[in-house]
């Protein structure tokens, strides 16, 4: 006994050399353990973006169960955390084309910061920025957010999936977080990440051009007055800069361009991918040493001197990267000639807008025309329970340029999701869903449908 | 007395051309370019009112009036004769530029013999003047955003004005007639200037509703928003009116729409008759506002039980905005109305477990009946 007693002794003497003292009020937290999750939804969308969102949205007051995973801290996804807070067009010659959920959310937006719509029935002409809805971003996330919730969609920031494997009459798909691992089980999976990563996941091919489109880093300039400089002299510096190497040739096409603007809408970023944790970082690098490089240059020249960033996005926004390989391909021809499909779910209107290291010259449609997206388009070749929305779209390089903007990606996400929504209640998958059944979900929820 | 006649009598004759639609028109004696106007042009008489024009070449000018035989505004013009000038050269521009009544551009002509020239004094051709009409009625035209220095590239050989034989800003020239780039601005800039809006603040002197009710039949989309702008300044609004602006609720221009739905006064809804025709307008109206005609209605004092029945009927149908809209409309009747009560409980058994989410919280928000 008294051995016993004294090897506890030696025990207790032991544990208190190695338990550090506590103060008052701490406690002691073990090595941290990921925690594994399972859950089981009806539809799950991966992305919360610009088209991710109102998937979500529009699944989740269809009374399904919806579970939305988003990489970042914020939905929005370009409109917001890229800074591209300028959606697209809503309106196509005199008479809205997009609207549904997408819309109504743009419209609490404006509302709640007293903006004012454009004339829309005053035609644009050459200039399609005149029905461009500016936007406010942060409070466009905190709508965008707010109408998640209250649709009853599971919102799971910081998340991205790592694994997507067949699963009984659906998916499973393992996510990684911030100190989570979980498993979600579901019958439905559409994939808004813009860069069909999902769909690539779960054992699809990808289209995806030799040389993309460039991506942009928004920002916002002052400092100085447009007044006061002598424009004819920046642009000989700016450029003798770029002969040299000082400056990367084509970052700022135009320098003039970049100090009227005050930023915005003004870099190119040569081949800028978000597609992987890797890709994006380099984009985001080279997104903001171009600032920074530009920046302190223009701050040598005559007017300059007190250049000061004013505001800048946390990451570098991206037009292009892969797009699906769809039972339908839309084509540039489609796209001009606004064909419409038996099959079309929603409309896109927007010039083709493909920008490379000349820039971009915007081509208008002819008047009257109007594109399409047909559901086939949304679906890889060879799938089930397994639909896209955005910019992945199935489409040629030329059509895709019109295709990526945010309206229209807006109005694929709806209905992507409503084809979601009726393969789930009928047991079908989204390609065996009828026109009549997705056009009547369609517009009971606001949605414009071509020919419904 | 006799110089007025005159002066009038040219006026209607002018306008006998009629001005139902675009056209433009030369000959020998006059050149003229026109819109269709907002109103019919019969001209009978004109008045002259005195403006401060705030230019510097001409700080007072005369704004003709021009009136029907019941005193009617029908448009207005100024005689402009002021110089264009770029690089210490100037050149004399003789115009007469018109508006309607609500301060939209109308046209121009220019006095017997004139006519316009580009560079090198080269007259404008037919096409010219008509781009130039063109440019004119865009009322949003980028040109109105360029400074009349930055008109050219700095730094080129100082040339004659319009002359311009000096080259045009590239960004600018798509926005100009090409050789008269100056003559484009001061035009512009003219006709959506301080006189559009002494254009503005004399129709708004002379309305009344039959004024008012004959702007808002305007083919033009500008006029009808000038004009539901200003129904507040009529004291009394007659049923013509009222079913006039309730009209464009359907109306397939989304602006005109909901323009229309803004500017509803709140106390129309006294008017059993005005809210029976905004009901109406739910089943017409452009899918994105059907909301908005549920929050209108939801801003009157008292709706008529017909329309609240006729809402709680068709709420099984409605979801999203839409729903949420109408239930707020009928909020404040449930304590009263069992019948729109029981209606709304029945969606409990929605097969959408949202909605059903929806109308439980909806019910636990409902005063209880005292």
């Amino acid at each position: 006994m008294k051995r016993r007693s004294a090897i506890a002794t030696l025990g207790a003497i032991s544990l208190g050399l190695t338990t550090p003292r506590l103060l008052k009020g701490e406690v002691l937290q073990g090595p941290r353990i990921i925690k594994k999750e399972m859950l089981t939804t009806d539809i799950l969308v991966i992305g919360g973006g610009t088209a991710g969102v109102i998937a979500a949205v529009q699944a989740g007051r269809a009374g399904k169960k919806t579970i939305l995973v988003e990489n970042g801290s914020m939905l929005g996804g370009t409109t917001t955390t890229g800074g591209v807070a300028f959606p697209g067009i809503f309106f196509a010659w005199g008479k809205q084309v997009i609207g549904g959920i997408g819309w109504e959310m743009i419209q609490e937006a404006v509302a709640l910061n007293d903006d004012k719509l454009p004339d829309f029935s005053t035609p644009h002409g050459r200039q399609h920025w005149r029905h461009q809805v500016r936007l406010n971003g942060p409070l466009y996330a905190m709508v965008i957010e707010d109408k998640c919730v209250e649709a009853g969609v599971s919102l799971r920031f910081y998340e991205t999936p790592v694994a997507i494997v067949p699963h009984k009459n659906g998916w499973k798909v393992t996510t990684i977080g911030k100190g989570t691992q979980t498993e979600i089980v579901c019958n439905q999976l559409i994939d808004c990440t813009g860069n069909a990563l999902a769909v690539s996941l779960a054992g699809f091919n990808l289209l995806r051009e030799k040389e993309t489109q460039p991506g942009t880093l928004m920002f916002r300039i002052g400092g100085y007055s447009m007044d006061q400089l002598d424009m004819k002299r920046i642009k000989d510096e700016f450029n003798a800069a770029v002969d040299r190497g000082d400056l990367i040739k084509g970052e700022f096409l135009n320098v003039e361009s970049l100090l009227r603007n005050a930023g915005d809408n003004v870099q190119h970023i040569a081949s800028a991918d978000a597609t992987t944790s890797v890709s994006h970082s380099i984009a985001n690098i080279s997104g903001r040493a171009s600032l920074l490089r530009t920046l302190k240059f223009l701050r040598t020249l005559p007017g300059l001197t007190g250049l000061k960033v004013l505001d800048m996005q946390n990451e570098t926004a991206v037009r292009e990267t892969y797009r699906i390989d769809s039972i339908y391909q839309i084509t540039h021809e489609d796209y001009v000639t606004g064909r419409v499909f038996e099959d079309s779910v929603s409309y896109s209107y927007y010039p083709i807008d493909l920008h490379d290291e000349q820039g971009v010259i915007p081509k208008h449609l002819e008047e009257g025309r109007v594109a399409s997206v047909p559901l086939r388009s949304l679906i890889p070749k060879g799938s089930r329970n397994l639909i896209v929305a955005g910019r992945s779209v199935g489409s040629d390089r030329l059509a895709n340029s019109a295709l990526r903007v945010q309206a229209s990606c807006m109005g694929m996400g709806q209905a992507a999701a409503a084809a979601a929504v009726l393969a789930n209640t009928q047991g079908k998958t989204p390609a065996e869903v009828t026109m009549s059944d997705l056009t009547e979900l369609l517009m009971q929820h606001g949605a414009i449908v071509p020919g419904g | 007395m006799v110089i007025r006649f005159l002066e009038t009598t040219f006026i209607v004759l002018l306008f006998l051309y009629g001005t139902t639609s675009t056209f433009g028109q030369r000959s020998q004696e006059t050149t003229r370019y026109f819109a269709p106007p907002t109103l019919p042009q019969n001209v009978s008489d004109v008045n002259k009112i005195l403006i401060d024009t705030g230019e510097a070449s001409t700080p007072k000018d005369t704004l003709f009036q021009l009136l029907t035989a019941r005193g009617t505004p029908i448009s207005y013009y100024r005689k402009i004769n002021t110089e264009v000038c770029f690089d210490e050269s100037c050149r004399l521009l003789r115009v007469n530029l018109y508006w309607n009544v609500t301060g939209r551009y109308l046209g121009f002509e220019l006095p017997p013999a004139e006519f316009l020239s580009k560079a090198e004094h080269e007259p404008f051709h037919e096409q010219e003047y008509q781009q130039l009409h063109t440019i004119l009625a865009d009322s949003l035209s980028p040109i109105g955003d360029f400074d009349y220095q930055k008109l050219v590239p700095e730094n080129t050989t100082p040339e004659r004005v319009d002359g311009v034989t000096r080259p045009t800003s590239k960004d600018v020239l798509q926005y100009v007639v090409k050789g008269a780039v100056f003559t484009t601005h001061t035009m512009w800039n003219l006709v959506y200037g301080q006189t559009r809006k002494d254009v503005e603040h004399a129709t708004e002197a002379a309305l009344n509703p039959r004024f008012l009710l004959d702007i808002l039949k305007s083919h033009d989309a500008w006029d009808r928003y000038w004009a539901l702008d200003r129904m507040h300044m009529l004291p009394d609004v007659p049923p013509q009116v009222k079913d006039r602006v309730i009209s464009f609720v359907c109306d397939s221009s989304y602006n005109l729409a909901l323009h229309a739905l803004t500017v509803l006064p709140k106390d129309w809804g006294e008017d059993s008759a005005a809210q029976q025709a905004l009901w109406l307008t739910f089943d017409c109206v452009l899918p994105a506002l059907k909301p908005k005609v549920m929050e209108k209605l939801s801003t009157y004092e008292k709706l008529n039980r017909s329309i609240l029945l006729d809402i709680a009927d068709r709420l099984p149908t409605m979801y999203g905005p839409v729903l949420n809209a109408a239930l707020q409309c009928l909020r404040k009747y449930l304590p009263e109305e069992p019948e729109i009560l029981q209606r709304v409980t029945a969606l409990l058994d929605h097969n959408n477990p949202y909605i059903v989410k929806q109308i439980k919280k909806f019910l636990q928000e409902i005063p209880a009946n005292d």
